[in-house]
């Protein structure tokens, strides 16, 4: 995301969040925001406990925000990318779309039916001799198990709504998501074990010889506490070298999908 | 196959469906193209897109990319005074923050440094530092700033023993070389992942001191104490430079000839003042006193040359007799104000700029604000004295509201006023590294504009012969300057200003004042040279 494109995603943000926008030019937005907003965003806990206390409604605050470097001077807060607040924003974005089901959304005038996908995003982090981060989608096929990687790619540019459409009836899964996410990790661990082998030696490599240089360091000590700082360097050691891939699971859902897309799908894998 | 798989975000995954709320498409889609923005990539610098107003110098860069990619998180950055250890300190903590491998932060600085610390965190990385307090606990907040004379002692010590930290931040660790001190023992203890040192001298004295600063960060590296010794004295025989090549494994020092960046230009100007009749006058009286005393005419002089009050409330404080004091007290009071500061209150309208003005005398420093005040001029005095929030505040207020900002040179450390680009030394101090350090508030890392330097002398007076004795020589030893401080108390000189008074008083003439300083200053220059050497060879 660069500067010019933050106005516009505040504009978004907002709006669909029902906040008022009470003034709107490229590089300045003054919105007011909703109560709810207001207790995620200005941190003013007692603020809320107290007007609540006494039976008010309370008053949400408006807020200018300043995303233009020409127009830094005016009165706001100024937000860029890397700015806490965007941090916030961004943050709230990642809570609210963890979890989905949705339906395509399909012109057809015809009774169909809609074929159930389970769709999981995860971020991949090798962390050892450097850290790496990649991203991995996969699209299971709750009838048949069919497993398809760059599920994401794929679906990006195709509409979804979050109740049924008219004239579509849901073929209700036979592989339970639990077992859907146990495919996955085992597939994706198959996957990482396949292709880190150069990380994996190079982070050895790295790791014994730290290790190395603290045992002989400590081979002629023989008092007390010398146990407990040897302790201390190689969990350090470890913690900054070891070969290390962890799992993070950024959102997933339930898609239902057309029967010709649910087929394109499991076509090209 | 030795790899790790973490996959607990998975198997938390089943019971965990139901509990959130359904997400429309356009969020879902939202989140995850938030998550990819803050991808990380094998060998990048993923902070800088953060910090959009932070320009490193390269120099600065290659340190952060060296000690995060080849040297994994445990260094020493030892770059000389000046070059911006703290600004690579933060960006080597913000990438380790961004890539999510360090939460919990411990910063350990001198206690005058730590506001300074918590600001820079806080306002130019966006880390929400905290300085250590009273009334919260060691783990209420994720990264904590504090001193280490308050971290060792108890109950401080045990509750952070206790901790587990991802990142330890030390600031002049210089003040670790000492193994049986109890700041080693103590820093030593702490259980931590990521390791900075900060020092702009990791060998002082002996070379055993590196031996010490890399045993905290990188046990081992050295071999232990004994074999240590012995490549030591192996060294110095075959002339080898084992001990040099590991140490650089894990420990950074730019050197300022080294580093290509421009630094903004200084230009210095001398202000010349005439001494109103009066005023001459009165000098010449003092001139010719013929007291012995712990303090000396010269003393008196170089306070007239300041200002009336300065002059006026050493001789109230005398030991005098009360007749001969109040002759010369009433004398002063007939002084009509004085010319230099007049003529500095009219250099300052005519700037119409920002600029800091020094004095060495707090009774001037009054008088200068009231001069000012009395023409219109908004000003803020500061010094050793203030306590830290109204130091902060009058920074504050020479930023935003004052124009000009009154500092003794007590009040000077550690303050970073890169925001103005002038300064008057009212008062020339008689010690360069004074002077320098004075400079060093404004001509730092930040600095953007070239630096206007003025002094404002009197003619035919002490001003003057200060002036002619030791700034025209001051090019002699720039270069060491930073470390003069070292180099006297190895040479066995407690005081420069001292020394340079003595000769100043003893010399019966110019020309012979003129050689003396000249031989002190190539007896210093000398030796830093011979510290160079003996520190490269070590």
């Amino acid at each position: 995301m660069n500067q010019a494109e933050i106005h516009e995603f505040l504009v978004q943000f907002f709006y669909k969040r029902q906040a008022t926008i009470e003034y709107n030019e490229q590089g300045i937005l003054r919105v007011k925001l909703t109560e709810e907003l207001d207790k995620r965003l200005m941190n003013r806990p007692f603020y809320w406990q107290y007007v609540k206390k006494i039976g008010h409604q309370g008053e949400p605050m408006t807020v200018t925000f300043i995303s233009d470097e020409n127009k830094k001077d005016e009165k706001g807060e100024w937000i860029h990318y890397g700015s806490p607040r965007l941090e916030q924003l961004f943050q709230i974005i990642l809570e609210e779309g963890k979890y989905t089901e949705l339906y395509e959304n399909n012109p057809s005038q015809d009774r169909q039916p809609l074929h159930p996908w389970f769709v999981c995003n995860l971020l991949v982090r090798y962390q050892g001799a450097y850290t790496h981060d990649e991203m991995v989608s996969v699209g299971v096929y709750l009838i048949n198990g069919t497993m398809r990687f760059k599920m994401m790619d794929e679906i990006l540019d195709q509409s979804f709504s979050t109740i049924i459409p008219d004239l579509c009836y849901k073929i209700p899964p036979i592989i339970s998501t639990k077992r859907a996410v146990l495919m996955i990790n085992e597939e994706i661990k198959e996957r990482i074990e396949m292709k880190s082998a150069a990380f994996a030696e190079q982070s050895n490599k790295l790791y014994e010889k730290e290790i190395k240089m603290t045992e002989q360091l400590f081979q002629q000590r023989e008092d007390d506490d010398g146990e407990l700082l040897k302790e201390n360097i190689e969990k350090q050691i470890y913690d900054r070298l070891y070969p290390k891939v962890h799992l993070k699971l950024v959102n997933c859902g339930l898609f239902y999908l057309s029967e010709t897309q649910s087929k394109n799908m499991m076509s090209i894998s | 196959m030795n790899i790790v798989i973490h996959d607990e975000d998975l198997h938390s995954l089943d019971q965990d469906l139901k509990q959130y709320p359904t997400s429309d498409w356009e969020t879902f889609k939202q989140a995850y193209t938030v998550s990819q923005m803050k991808m990380n990539s094998k060998d990048s610098l993923t902070c800088m897109q953060y910090l959009p107003d932070l320009e490193l110098m390269s120099h600065q860069l290659d340190a952060v990319q060296k000690v995060l990619h080849q040297m994994h998180g445990r260094a020493i950055l030892a770059d000389e005074v000046g070059l911006g250890k703290t600004i690579e300190a933060g960006v080597i903590l913000k990438e380790l923050m961004v890539k999510n491998l360090v939460k919990k932060v411990l910063i350990l600085v001198p206690s005058s440094l730590i506001r300074q610390w918590e600001i820079e965190l806080q306002q130019r990385f966006y880390i929400p530092a905290k300085a250590k307090h009273r009334s919260f606990p060691w783990h209420a907040y994720d990264v904590v700033v504090s001193s280490i004379d308050l971290a060792k002692k108890e109950p401080h010590a045990s509750e952070i023993l206790d901790q587990e930290y991802d990142m330890l931040i030390i600031d002049e660790a210089h003040r670790l070389k000492n193994p049986k001190t109890r700041n080693y023992q103590f820093v030593k203890q702490i259980k931590s992942t990521y390791c900075l040192l900060l020092t702009a001298t990791p060998i002082q004295n002996k070379i055993d001191e590196i031996y010490y600063l890399m045993s905290i960060v990188r046990p081992g590296l050295l071999g232990d104490k004994q074999s240590f010794k012995r490549t030591v004295r192996t060294e110095r025989q075959d002339d080898s430079q084992a001990i040099q090549t590991l140490v650089k494994q894990s420990m950074i020092r730019n050197r300022r000839a080294e580093t290509t960046n421009e630094w903004t230009k200084r230009d210095i100007e001398t202000i010349r003042v005439d001494f109103t009749k009066e005023e001459m006058e009165f000098y010449n009286t003092l001139e010719s006193l013929n007291v012995n005393h712990s303090f000396t005419s010269l003393t008196l002089q170089r306070e007239i040359c300041s200002s009336r009050e300065a002059c006026y409330e050493t001789i109230r404080h005398s030991e005098w007799k009360d007749e001969f004091k109040n002759e010369l007290m009433t004398q002063i009071e007939q002084l009509p104000h004085h010319s230099k500061a007049l003529k500095t209150v009219e250099f300052v309208k005519s700037l119409n700029e920002k600029c800091i003005i020094f004095t060495e005398y707090k009774s001037t420093q009054i008088y200068l604000q009231w001069l000012l005040h009395q023409n219109g001029i908004f000003s803020v005095t500061f010094n050793g004295k203030f306590r830290k929030s109204k130091k902060d505040w009058m920074v504050q207020l020479f930023k935003n509201k004052a124009q000009v900002l009154i500092a003794t040179d007590a009040g000077g450390e550690g303050l970073n006023l890169q925001f103005c680009n002038h300064m008057i030394h009212y008062d020339l101090p008689w010690n360069p590294m004074k002077l320098e350090q004075r400079i060093g508030r404004i001509h730092r890392f930040g600095q953007t504009k070239d630096v206007n330097i003025y002094y404002m002398v009197l003619n035919n007076t002490i001003d003057e012969r200060v002036l002619n004795l030791l700034y025209d020589k001051l090019d002699l030893f720039k270069d060491v300057i930073g470390e003069l401080d070292q180099i006297l108390s190895q040479l066995g000189i407690n005081s420069l200003e001292q020394e340079i008074e003595d000769i100043v008083k003893e010399s019966r003439s110019e020309k012979e004042a003129s050689i003396k300083v000249d031989h002190l200053f190539s007896v210093i220059s000398d030796s830093e040279v011979e510290r160079n050497i003996a520190n490269e060879s070590s």
